[in-house]
């Protein structure tokens, strides 16, 4: 085992978070294609269901999470997809930094990419369903608390499915499951703020599960990374 | 007899649940008979296979 | 015995798992039979019509057990990858990949005698309460766990990735359960809850313990069979297995 010294890990982690964020940058049609779809998916919902106001009102808060959780479904294959494939990946595994550190490094990278242009882009969804200032603040902050947790989760998924034929069908198959409690507590945050009740109780879980995910999420990814390289 | 069969009103649901159950279970057994007699076959045609090699 | 992860290391060998497995399907097979003739009859012909619920809860003596042993056999099946990856041996992660399937149908029958149960009871088909959703999410955690196998074609490598999926779920159930059951009483006010069954006579809890463990030995059975099977098949190059197919024409 490799002396992992907190200045090597910090490093690595700030060496994989700008790396990927300058790939970021290069493709940024990318990125904006990621938020394109989130704005896509959820005004499909009231040309599918209807456009009553007061009822796409108390919805809105489900369809933003879903929409959250399909964009991201949508970006997370290129977390690893593009190092698996020029080798780059697997000369990390190998390297004497720390593939936690490193694999923490992307994730961040990917968040901050992916997720956080939806955080902010959420409160103009909320407009758009008519959400009132406090609800769409409580559905705006669940999102900034969750997605992390779902860059997590995806990360694993992306890992285990590395070099696999399977597609982003596969994915989704194994990440949404485990995404349910983070729909769950996201969209509750707004909905109990939309009937008047405190979202507290939904904010503190998401942002316990998100610390979970920052501690457990970079071995487990590790893990599943280096399982592909066997 | 056929009065229990209906069971009150609710033997569509009763058998609905109960036949589902028999034909999931079948189709398990079935296969996993299928799955034996395939490994065996397979295995046999590979050691056949590496022997006149 | 064999399910309870008690890692006999003698055994973690597959040419020595494979004829014991053997040995064990009958009797696992027939007590299950057994098992499951007696609860069959008890419940058709023993246990009384519920007051409430006139004829239609006797479902409960399946859906209950299938529910029970889907989850059961989730814990056991995520055991068993545990077991591989720490120890590296292969054979725990073949009985991982045996039990699988089994836990799916449970989980199938489960929602779909839960929805022949709910119509008659609460006059619809599918009921969003957290057992039932729960089960639901079982399920697409048990299609994941063999879509991911069948997804990575080297059998090692789809082991330790497998594995590592089943350990992540099985830290979640308890997260899914939980927030399903949150998610259920805010929305539903729990006027609608299987858990809140016809309150048991004596005959009713006895039928479903008894239905409970024949689902139970009979996973243990057809697992121990299928696991040969994927013996077989992984261990096809061997010479024990040479030795063994051409042997016997069974």
């Amino acid at each position: 085992m490799h002396a992992t010294d907190p200045i090597d890990v910090l490093r690595a982690v700030r060496w994989a978070c700008g790396r990927d964020l300058l790939l970021a940058m290069r493709s940024k049609s990318e990125v904006a294609l990621v938020l394109v779809f989130f704005i896509l998916v959820i005004s499909l919902f009231p040309l599918g269901v209807s456009p009553d106001p007061k009822l796409l009102e108390r919805i809105a808060p489900g369809i933003a999470w879903v929409a959250a959780l399909l964009a991201s479904l949508l970006s997370l294959p290129r977390l690893f997809a593009i190092d698996h494939a020029d080798g780059s990946l697997e000369q990390l595994a190998l390297a004497p930094a720390p593939l936690a550190a490193i694999v923490a490094g992307k994730v961040l990278a990917h968040w901050l990419a992916n997720g956080l242009p939806l955080v902010l882009l959420a409160p103009l969804a909320g407009v758009q369903f008519g959400l009132s200032l406090e609800t769409n603040a409580a559905l705006t902050l669940g999102l900034l608390l969750g997605t992390p947790t779902l860059s997590w989760l995806g990360a694993i998924g992306a890992a285990l499915t590395l070099g696999t034929r399977a597609g982003s069908a596969l994915l989704a198959l194994l990440v949404l499951p485990l995404a349910v409690p983070i729909l769950i507590f996201g969209a509750g945050a707004a909905e109990s703020v939309a009937v008047g009740l405190g979202a507290q109780a939904h904010l503190s879980l998401l942002g316990a599960g998100m610390i979970v995910a920052w501690v457990f999420g970079p071995f487990a990814a590790a893990l599943a990374v280096r399982i592909a390289y066997e | 007899m056929s009065e229990w069969f209906a069971m009150g009103g609710h033997g569509y649901y009763i058998w609905a649940s109960y036949l589902m159950l028999a034909l999931a279970v079948a189709v398990e057994l079935l296969m996993i008979r299928r799955r034996r007699t395939q490994a065996i076959e397979h295995a046999r045609m590979s050691a056949e296979e590496e022997e006149s090699a | 015995m064999t399910k309870t992860g008690i890692s006999w290391f003698r055994f973690s060998s597959p040419a020595t798992f494979y004829p014991l497995a053997g040995r064990l399907v009958p009797w696992f097979g027939t007590a299950a039979a057994v098992l499951a003739l007696v609860g069959l009859y008890l419940g058709f012909f023993v246990a009384p019509t519920d007051y409430q619920q006139g004829e239609s809860y006797r479902i409960i003596f399946i859906h209950v057990p299938a529910a029970w042993m889907a989850m059961f056999t989730y814990l056991v099946m995520a055991g068993w990858c545990a077991a591989s990856l720490i120890w590296n041996t292969r054979m725990s992660a073949m009985m991982a990949q045996a039990l699988a399937p089994t836990g799916a149908m449970f989980a199938f029958v489960s929602l779909w005698t839960g929805a022949f149960w709910g119509r008659p009871t609460w006059g619809t088909y599918w009921v969003w309460d957290a057992r039932l959703t729960s089960t639901l999410i079982l399920l697409f955690l048990y299609l994941g766990y063999i879509a991911l196998r069948s997804a990575i074609d080297d059998p090692r490598r789809a082991d330790r990735a497998s594995a590592l999926l089943a350990l992540v779920g099985v830290v979640n159930v308890p997260i899914i359960y939980f927030s399903v059951k949150w998610w259920n009483t805010l929305h539903q006010g729990a006027s609608v809850s299987m858990t809140a069954a016809p309150k048991m006579a004596q005959t009713m809890l006895v039928t479903m313990l008894i239905m409970a463990f024949a689902a139970w030995f009979y996973t243990i059975a057809v697992a121990l069979h299928r696991v040969r099977s994927i013996i077989l098949e992984r261990e096809a190059h061997t010479d024990w297995v040479r030795a063994l197919v051409q042997r016997s024409p069974q």
